[in-house]
């Protein structure tokens, strides 16, 4: 076991993981809401999936062909293979249009296939580049410790450009997602909002889970905006709590990480999901309590 | 310049209006891809007339309102619209997504903001004071800090309907308003939109697959019939008594009296005499 003490002497070496995992978490915690609102939960577990094959097609190739050059372009391969399961889905939003619920029945089942082919594809793919396995698992589950710069900068580049882009149409994000016939109908550039949402989703999915893996990003994009939910009265208060929720879960995931010597990405999520826990159970006395006072 | 007449004569309100049309289809099918889903359909809709689009689920009415907000385009037929026409949606429950929480204000206000950025100024006293009136208008004061997932199907089909008129629309469509609802919310709801209707000169156009509350409401209508691929328009009177429409739906009670597949064979038996 190690102690807080400990975490604070190694700060240094801890300090661009550590804040790698802050800021993932807490863009994904600020696109959790519009994930939760489109509900587009499954999406995210699928495309984190799919992000971590293509890295894994690309550390696989490089092994058969002993061309290094591909192992490096494994951001490039994450990126394709999540915009393809994106496109695929977007397929499905325009569909949606045409036949609601026969093309949401449809979209799940996509879904769910995106997913087992990401997830049992990694899997088979890690079996066969073994010098590799521990980048698969890290892939997989997020059981690195630390970061190279290029994953450093690349979650503050995806992370920066998602929260601008918030910044920046959000209103317009939100009226779209809420209502998109009314949205059309006061003149909102629904097609650009949508795509510009779901690429800004795609590439700030697939940049995380590069750099922290498929499970603390699925969980990151889905628990902070469950535990902000009860406490927000409006649409904003979600994303800006869920932003600050994820962050905590990631600082606090990684402190017990390191205490306890457990893997950081299981963790984070096992701390999340505390949390949740914990937020529900306070959303439903609060109200027992002031009533009985 | 809009000229409007109302005489109220028992419990019917019949408006004449001898302006342009706001809405015109001449011949227009809806469909998705190639398939066609209706008839042609013609009609002109004026001001401050209140349309009910009558059909069965699948007839094409809600097909019909997303063809003309834009959402879909006609497969044959011209859709027009007149000069400066401003549209209000309000849509079924089901078609919106309201995982995230809103309050009943920020519900009405959504209604008449046109920007897409949080950065450009908004919210400016004048739009405030405006959606307040709206609200208070829509009798939703004492609701307007509450959350829209806590309210009744009632309340909240008023808060849409608020929603839209905060807009100051021309034009209003309501895709089957009523559907979840009580028949003392229904009751209530129609009150409301008469009001509307009655105070701004407020054209409706009402889809529901509901043809015995609609023509209380309506003094026109589209009855669309999917199995026959036929359509009515006109005055409600004349669609109630169309052979189709009564084989389908059978008796219906209006403002504008009691129809039945019998009153109609004998009505048209008179007239042949």
């Amino acid at each position: 076991m190690n102690s807080l003490s400990d975490f604070i002497e190694a700060w240094p070496l801890f300090r661009d993981p550590v804040l790698t995992s802050v800021v993932a978490w807490s863009a994904l915690g600020l696109a959790g809401a519009y994930i939760h609102a489109r509900r587009y939960v499954f999406l995210s577990a699928a495309v984190s999936q799919v992000a971590g094959l293509g890295v894994a097609l690309s550390l696989w190739l490089a092994q058969l062909t002993g061309l290094a050059f591909l192992s490096s372009a494994a951001p490039l391969g994450s990126a394709l293979m999540s915009l393809g399961a994106l496109s695929l889905f977007w397929r499905r939003e325009l569909s949606a249009e045409v036949q609601r619920e026969s093309a949401l029945m449809q979209g799940d089942q996509e879904l769910g296939l995106i997913y087992l082919v990401g997830l049992s594809g990694t899997l088979m793919i890690g079996s066969h580049i073994t010098h590799e396995l521990s980048d698969i698992q890290a892939l997989l589950f997020g059981s690195a410790v630390a970061v190279t710069e290029l994953g450093f900068w690349r979650v503050m580049a995806a992370g920066l450009a998602f929260a601008l882009l918030h910044l920046w149409w959000g209103r317009g994000l939100i009226t779209v997602t809420i209502d998109p016939v009314g949205a059309q109908l006061r003149g909102l550039p629904t097609r650009s909002l949508d795509y510009s949402l779901l690429i800004g989703l795609a590439l700030l999915i697939s940049a995380c889970t590069q750099t922290l893996g498929a499970l603390p990003v699925f969980a990151a994009s889905v628990l902070p905006t469950l535990i902000a939910r009860p406490w927000c009265k409006r649409p904003s208060q979600v994303f800006w709590l869920g932003a600050l929720l994820g962050a905590l879960s990631a600082l606090l995931g990684y402190l017990f990480a390191f205490i306890s010597d457990s893997p950081v990405g299981g963790s984070q999520t096992l701390i999340a999901a505390a949390l949740y826990l914990l937020s529900s159970l306070g959303a439903r006395a609060l109200p027992r309590l002031s009533r009985a006072q | 310049m809009m000229i409007t007449t109302m005489n109220s004569t028992m419990n019917s309100t019949m408006i004449t209006a001898t302006e342009a049309p706001l809405l015109t289809l001449s011949g227009v099918q809806l469909g998705y891809g190639q398939a066609p889903l209706s008839a042609p359909i013609s009609l002109e809709a004026r001001r401050a007339q209140a349309w009910a689009l009558i059909g069965r689920n699948g007839s094409g009415k809600s097909t019909l309102l997303k063809t003309l907000v834009g959402a879909l385009q006609p497969q044959a037929g011209e859709l027009s619209w007149g000069e400066g026409v401003k549209l209000g949606w309000v849509p079924q429950r089901a078609s919106l997504r309201l995982e995230l929480p809103l309050r009943v204000l920020d519900a009405v206000r959504m209604g008449a903001e046109r920007g897409w950025g949080f950065l450009r100024p908004w919210r400016s006293a004048e739009l405030r004071s405006h959606v307040d009136e709206v609200i208070e208008r829509a009798g939703l004061s004492e609701l307007r800090e509450r959350s829209i997932g806590a309210l009744s199907e009632g309340q909240l089909q008023r808060v849409l309907i608020a929603r839209a008129l905060v807009d100051e629309p021309d034009l209003l469509l309501l895709d089957e308003p009523t559907s979840a609802m009580d028949p003392m919310s229904e009751e209530a709801t129609f009150a409301f939109l008469e009001e509307v209707r009655l105070r701004r000169g407020l054209t409706l156009l009402i889809a529901s697959h509901h043809p015995q509350v609609i023509p209380s409401l309506a003094d026109h209508a589209l009855f669309l019939d999917r199995e026959d691929l036929s359509v009515k328009a006109g005055e409600v009177n004349e669609v109630l008594s169309d052979p189709c429409f009564l084989r389908r739906y059978g008796e219906v009670s209006c403002a504008h009296g009691t129809w039945s597949a019998e009153s109609h064979r004998h009505s048209h038996a008179e007239a042949q005499l």
